[in-house]
């Protein structure tokens, strides 16, 4: 790696032994990746999950992020302030606060934005088309490399970090043109329409079992489609394969027309999606409507405030059924929002919990023992509860008004 | 006494029993970062520590917060020593730079395939391992 002076003085120690160590990192990173030089980030986004020794060790004499770095949610169901609401064990909740209060007082320190969300650039945190990133979470990377055209690698928790501390990143990897382009031509069969939450998920996670590390565009979709359909669209995307870029032609920043999507060149391959494959990967986690469900899951990836106005005009009326359980997952700018509009109210009057935390990893922290049969309107969600769970519960998909409808009644209605 | 010499990712001095897998292996799920027990059910090595181990797999297999993992393994001093692989993503590669232990790969010949669970395995910061 070829350093510029700065990087050079902070590699030597110049700027504390934090960033010392820190840079030290991504150059043997880098170098192991065959990259020639850094590139400055314009945003970060970290896992707040640091151990916290760890995290210390790298802050040492960091004074100040250089750029606008929010935060991940926590990777479990675990949430500091609805633990208990949620039935999650006292035994694991009385460790996690530990660090989790040691952790926080550092990131507060260093303006780490608390945003505990897996949508950061619905958090303000919104880099341009071309823009250097280094992002945490599969799907903040997919959809950050997809849908606004700004470039991260696929990064773990410690590189996304040190790059978060020092402003650096190696340039490599999907950070460069010729990783970006599409290879693979997806196109939708004569008439296919997208109805549903549940239509546009299950098309990506097919996609996604189709594809594995390459780079994609999607022809037939309207430019009208939505920030929430394509989140649901792209998301399972990184679940079931290792998806690169998920271009959308005419809609994504890099791909808005079908030569820019493929650099100018043909497709290798390529892929018609029918009616017929969408069913059958419903079919993978069947909704069964006779089944009781025992939790609900809603915000993977996390509620917008336009999803949270939808959910809550449903809920107008409606409530839990006994014994049941309502998850949501939002991150607190969007609840905040919530709670302004009402929809907050609306929501947590029916039953419904809401935190900041990640239900995709829920398995991670120990679920409610009665949970058996867990419902959600998102394949990324179904893909990883099953899998953390190794089959203890039972897992199944559905659109959201479907999931909303079977485990909630009509007040005042007799079950 | 056999050698080899892979690509050098992170090079180190490193002794130890190997223990194999003919698979892709994640710091999250396939190992516990409290015990370094392999908690792969119905694997051979299900129950094995890592602990002081040379861990030889084909490569990574996802998990953005396995670098936490093989920290809390390492920290509760049941970590391995090094890590070899066939192909090493570069998660595995991160995993291996957050507790600086030696990571090589690209041996040639499929490294899972020549070292067997048992092999004493010493790593040279070149690259080459001797095995006996």
């Amino acid at each position: 790696m070829k350093l510029t002076q700065y990087e050079a003085d902070m590699a030597a120690g110049k700027f504390g032994p934090g960033l010392q160590k820190a840079i030290n990192l991504l150059i043997r990173y880098g170098d192991a990746c065959g990259a020639e030089e850094f590139v400055e980030i314009t945003s970060g986004h970290v896992m707040p999950k640091e151990p916290p020794e760890l995290l210390e060790q790298f802050i040492e004499g960091v004074e100040k992020l250089p750029v606008m770095t929010t935060l991940h949610p926590l990777m479990s169901a675990f949430s500091p302030e609805k633990w208990e609401e949620m039935g999650i064990s006292k035994e694991y909740a009385e460790v996690e606060l530990q660090d989790y209060y040691k952790r926080s007082e550092m990131h507060t320190k260093l303006g780490f934005l608390k945003t505990y969300s897996c949508l950061p650039m619905n958090m303000g945190n919104l880099p341009r088309i071309g823009d250097y990133i280094s992002w945490i979470g599969s799907c903040a990377q997919i959809l950050a490399n997809s849908m606004l055209g700004a470039r991260t690698n696929k990064d773990g928790t410690v590189v996304s970090l040190c790059a978060a501390l020092t402003g650096r990143t190696p340039k490599t990897g999907l950070l460069l043109d010729e990783n970006r382009f599409a290879t693979v031509l997806v196109t939708m069969e004569d008439g296919l329409k997208l109805n549903d939450d549940s239509d546009y998920g299950a098309m990506g996670y097919f996609i996604g079992m189709q594809v594995a590390n390459k780079s994609i565009a999607v022809e037939g979709l309207p430019r009208t489609v939505t920030f929430d359909q394509l989140k649901y669209l792209i998301a399972p995307a990184a679940a079931s394969g290792s998806i690169h870029v998920f271009h959308v032609i005419g809609v994504t920043p890099e791909a808005l027309t079908k030569q820019a999507a493929f650099g100018g060149k043909e497709p290798q391959s390529i892929i018609k999606v029918s009616r017929k494959d969408i069913e059958a990967t419903k079919r993978i986690f069947a909704f069964n409507k006779n089944k009781e469900v025992d939790l609900l899951l809603l915000g993977c990836p996390h509620i917008t405030i336009q999803e949270a106005g939808t959910i809550s005009d449903f809920l107008k009326n409606r409530k839990l059924k006994q014994g049941k359980r309502l998850w949501l997952a939002m991150g607190k700018p969007v609840y905040t929002l919530a709670k302004t509009m009402g929809f907050a109210d609306n929501i947590e009057a029916a039953g419904g919990v809401i935190s900041d935390t990640c239900l995709a990893t829920i398995p991670d922290s120990p679920i409610p023992k009665d949970v058996k049969v867990v419902l959600t309107n998102s394949f990324k969600c179904a893909h990883y509860v099953r899998s953390l769970q190794k089959d203890q519960v039972e897992v199944m998909v559905a659109g959201l008004h479907d999931c909303l409808e079977s485990i909630t009644e009509k007040v005042g209605e007799v079950q | 006494m056999k050698s080899f010499k892979g690509r050098v990712l992170n090079p180190g001095r490193a002794k130890g029993e190997a223990l194999v897998f003919n698979l892709p292996f994640s710091f999250i799920g396939d190992m516990s970062p409290k015990t370094g027990e392999i908690t792969m059910v119905g694997h051979p090595n299900f129950g094995m520590s890592v602990k002081n181990k040379v861990l030889v797999f084909q490569t990574g297999r996802g998990g953005t917060i396995a670098p936490y993992m093989l920290y809390e393994a390492v920290k509760n001093n049941v970590g391995p020593c090094a890590i070899l692989c066939d192909n090493a993503d570069m998660l595995t590669l991160e995993c291996a730079l957050t507790v600086d232990i030696p990571i090589y790969d690209a041996f040639g010949e499929k490294i899972t395939e020549v070292l067997k669970n048992g092999d004493m395995v010493e790593l040279e910061p070149d690259g080459t391992c001797y095995v006996r």
